[in-house]
Formats: structure tokens, sequence, C-alpha cells
């Protein structure tokens, strides 16, 4: 696999992830996939991809 | 523990990198730039959007996010911001102050500055600064030679010190093994790595020639226990000074000792590299330029300057274009093959402990380098900064190394004296001091003492 097929597995990652966070209500589940965003953000940009500068903010 | 499980945290390509992140520790400069200004363009939205103090601040010069077109322009338009501008803010308005840029609910951890240099500026992270600011301690640990398989010995307290807990935020996300030695004195940091036998010993690096020291008093020679590498920060060590280097890995019968260069309220932003001989900025995290203090200019490569730094990862509380008031010679290329920005040595010296000595400017730094550079010298020594009538003095006092003979005490003495004549152009009060006979630290230690009157200070010395 290319890292430009791996950039675009993990942004998929994150699509598929703000589809479970959406309209959730389980406190548990949030906090786990909201981190779990924050990682694959992290991946996203120290592969030198231009992604949003804040997630935690940007999500709500 | 089953024995034959083939489970493993990373994979065997993985483990036989160079780097812990290729693509970005050999990213090339024209993609770093680019990247750098997507990313300042991005920074100051969010800064203007979400901090009264950048924005008031913008407001007052006329400056519009979208002014900010090319690098240049960041470096040129976007004002200069300084510690004492933070800390005067937080006295006002205890935390934070207007520089906090995230509602309070997103404050995962409040840390502080080690407040050698006077009262400490407070700190807030969200949980997403405080992954960030430990992942910038990994880069440091994979050029070192360190794993994630070893386990780490964190020889100091808990307390606020953004320092310490960096360090462990850096360790939890490398996938090494924490060893806590909070609450322990000096000899029960020794008797808990002859127990738990760690691997990875971090510590200030006068604090493991501390350990070391007192060991031998103990009848335990460090150098036959598990530790294999040394990593450490908050004070000039193993890059900055080879000599400090060749101890601790004597002492400790280490490997490799590696050193990370961080400021606490940024980052751990400076990981050494491979070869040792210097720091790297993280352009990741950070977006680092050097200045001549006196003009603002922008300093060309192999000119000594001061560090400005603007952090992309201190989203709670953001710095941009922050005087680090150190001072470094920068270089853009690396036989270790890191394109980061790098460092020569690490930090050469300070704007802020300058004391002019009949006409040559003189960095206690500087003082420190040649003193770590002469046989017979140990790690254990105090410059003492003095107004005599219309001049600053400097006087050095050190301990000569526990095995030089009392006789050759005044001869090192004249050394030291010789050196420092013939390096700085200055001739200095040189000392000695009976070994053991100066203070010990388990922080950051305390070496250069300033006795001038305040108004022959800078500000940020008084």
């Amino acid at each position: 696999m290319t890292n430009e097929e791996r950039i675009e597995k993990i942004r998929t990652a994150r699509t598929l992830i703000l589809e479970a966070l959406d309209d959730c209500g389980i406190p548990m589940i949030e906090g786990a996939l909201s981190e779990a965003d924050l990682n694959l953000h992290w991946a996203l940009w120290n592969m030198g991809e231009p992604v949003e500068l804040q997630p935690e903010l940007e999500r709500i | 523990m089953v024995a034959t499980h083939k489970l493993r945290r990373f994979s065997a390509r993985a483990m036989e990198s160079s780097f812990w992140n290729e693509v970005a520790e050999t990213m090339p400069r024209e993609q770093l730039d680019q990247l750098h200004l997507v990313r300042l363009k991005k920074l100051i939205t969010y800064v203007y959007e979400n901090s009264e103090f950048y924005q008031a601040r913008f407001k007052q010069i006329g400056l519009e996010p979208g002014d900010v077109r090319t690098l240049e322009d960041f470096r040129t338009k976007v004002p200069m911001t300084d510690k004492n501008d933070f800390l005067e803010m937080q006295v006002e308005q205890p935390p934070y102050g207007p520089t906090q840029a995230m509602p309070t609910e997103f404050i995962a951890h409040h840390a502080e500055t080690s407040g050698t240099t006077g009262v400490p500026l407070a700190i807030p992270y969200s949980l997403y600064d405080t992954m960030r600011y430990g992942e910038s301690w990994c880069p440091a640990f994979w050029a070192t030679g360190i794993r994630p398989s070893d386990s780490f010995y964190f020889a100091f307290g808990w307390g606020n010190f953004a320092g310490f807990w960096s360090a462990y935020w850096g360790v939890r996300r490398f996938g090494g093994k924490v060893i806590s030695g909070g609450g322990l004195n000096t000899e029960g940091h020794i008797q808990a790595i002859q127990r738990l036998k760690p691997t990875v010993l971090i510590s200030t690096p006068t604090f493991a020639l501390r350990l070391a020291a007192v060991a031998g008093d103990m009848g335990i020679d460090l150098a036959e226990s598990s530790i294999q590498y040394t990593m450490h920060a908050g004070e000039p060590g193993p890059t900055a000074l080879p000599a400090m280097k060749n101890e601790i890995i004597n002492v400790w019968g280490a490997k490799n000792a590696g050193e990370l260069l961080g400021i606490a309220e940024i980052d751990a932003f400076a990981p050494c590299n491979s070869i040792g001989d210097g720091v790297h900025v993280d352009e990741m995290c950070v977006y680092s330029w050097v200045i001549e203090p006196e003009t603002g200019k922008q300093v060309t490569e192999g000119e000594i300057g001061e560090h400005v730094v603007t952090s992309y990862t201190n989203g709670t509380q953001p710095l941009l274009n922050y005087r680090t008031h150190d001072l470094v010679r920068p270089r853009y290329s690396c036989p270790s093959g890191r394109t980061w920005l790098k460092f020569d040595g690490s930090v050469l010296g300070r704007t802020d402990f300058m004391i002019t000595l009949r006409g040559t400017n003189v960095y206690p730094t500087a003082v420190e380098n040649i003193l770590g550079g002469i046989s017979g010298v140990s790690s254990n020594y105090e410059l003492h900064m003095t107004r005599e009538g219309n001049n600053d003095e400097m006087e050095i006092k050190f301990e000569p190394d526990p095995q030089v003979d009392k006789a050759s005490w005044g001869t090192l003495s004249e050394k030291v004296s010789s050196k420092i004549r013939e390096v700085l152009k200055v001739r200095m009060a040189v000392t000695y001091q009976a070994p053991e006979s100066l203070p010990r630290y388990d922080l950051k230690t305390k070496r250069v003492f300033d006795h001038r009157p305040k108004e022959f200070r800078r500000a940020l010395d008084r």
C-alpha cells in the first residue's frame, strides 16, 4: 500500500467515526470515539496532510 | 505468561526503521515550508477567532488573518510574544488570563514552568495537546536507540512542572513501560533501580551524575545496573556538552545518552539526532526561525541568533512568534538524514543572561561549554555575576573531579583561567572548591548566580 492509499484509508476511518458519533448519546462511547478521531487526525497531520488545526473544537 | 505468543505492538519492518516517523523527519525542505504556510494560516485564523489576547493585539496593529500570505509575512507581520507578556496577564487574571483559546471544559491538564527564573507560568492543555506534546519525545527516544520494549525510570517527583508530565506522556505514546520514582529521595531512586531493573533513565543530566556519585557512596556501581540508555532534558546535557555525555555513559555503563530540548510552555520540541551532535526542531509541532536579537532580522544558516518559535500543538494557550531567548546556530542539512531544522549542539547561550566583561559579551553557557571540555573539571560548578564599579564581573567556582590529586587543584584552576582567556578573550576569577562542597539539586541545577543590582540586569533576570 502506498502512503497516499494509507492516507485515504485513514480519512475514510475518520468519516466512519464521525458517523458513529452522530447522535450517539453514550458518554463512554462518545469519549472513546472522540479520542480515536484525535489519533487519526494526528496520523494524517504527521503524514504531512493539511488537515484542520483543532479537531476537538472543529468537530462541534 | 505464554512465552511463545507472536503478538507484537509494532511490525518487524517498523522496528527496523531508522526514524520514529520517516515521512515527517525526512520531508524535503520545500514540502515542509509549504506545509508550514498552510498550517500557519490556519493558526492565525484560529487565534484571531479564539484568543482575546491575540485578537486585541492584531487589531491594535491592523493585522487581519488574511494579511499573512507567505512565511515572510508571518515572520514580519505577526508580532513577537514573550514570556513576560503571558506572566503579566496571568498575574492580572489568574490562572491563564486572556490567552486561553479553548473553553475551560476542554482543559484536561494544568502544568507550570519550573519557576527557576521567578514566578512559574501556568500552562493549560487539552487532551489532544497532551498527546501531541508527548509525541515530541518519541523521535529522541528512537534516535538514541531506545525502543518501545524498554522500561523507563523517572528519577523525579511529580509536581506541576510540565517537563515531568510531558516525559510521562511521551513514554505512553512511545509504548514503553513507565516506572515512577516519585516521592523517593536519591538513595531511594538507586534502590528502586536495583530492584525494578529499568533499561532507560530519564532525569536531568546533572541528577544522573548525582545518582551515580551517591550510589558510589552506598557501595553500588551503577555501571553494573540494568540501565542501557539515559535521556535528559531541563538543562544542557549530552548533546550540548560532549564531555558530560561521556561521563554519563561511563558512570551508568550505558550504550547511549540522549537529550531533548524543550520549553515547558511550548513543547518538548527538539529531539537529539542519531549522531548526537545536535537537536532538530520537530517541524510537525512547531515553526521555528532564528533572529538577530537586536534587530529581529532573520540570520543566515550557521550564524548564531535567537530562536523564535510558534507552536501548532498548544491549542489551549497558543504561542506565536515566541521569543525563547535561547541562542542557537541553525543548520538546514544533517548527515543523520533528518531534514528538520537543526541546532548545532543545542542551546549555545541565553540572550538574557549575557554580561559584558570589559567590552566583551559573555554568555554563561559559553563558559559552561569550556568547563565541560577541560579534563579534571567535574560537572559541579557555579558562575557568579557581580557588578564592580562600572563593570560586570564573573567568577567561576568549580569542583575538581574527585580523582584529581589535591596538590593539582591550583594548576587546574590556572588551566581553566587560561582556557577562558584563550577562547573568550576575557579574564575571570577562577577558584576551586573541594569535591562535594557545592550544593546538589534534584531538579534543575542552579549554576548561575546573578548578584548584580537589578538595574544592571536584563528584565527576565530580575
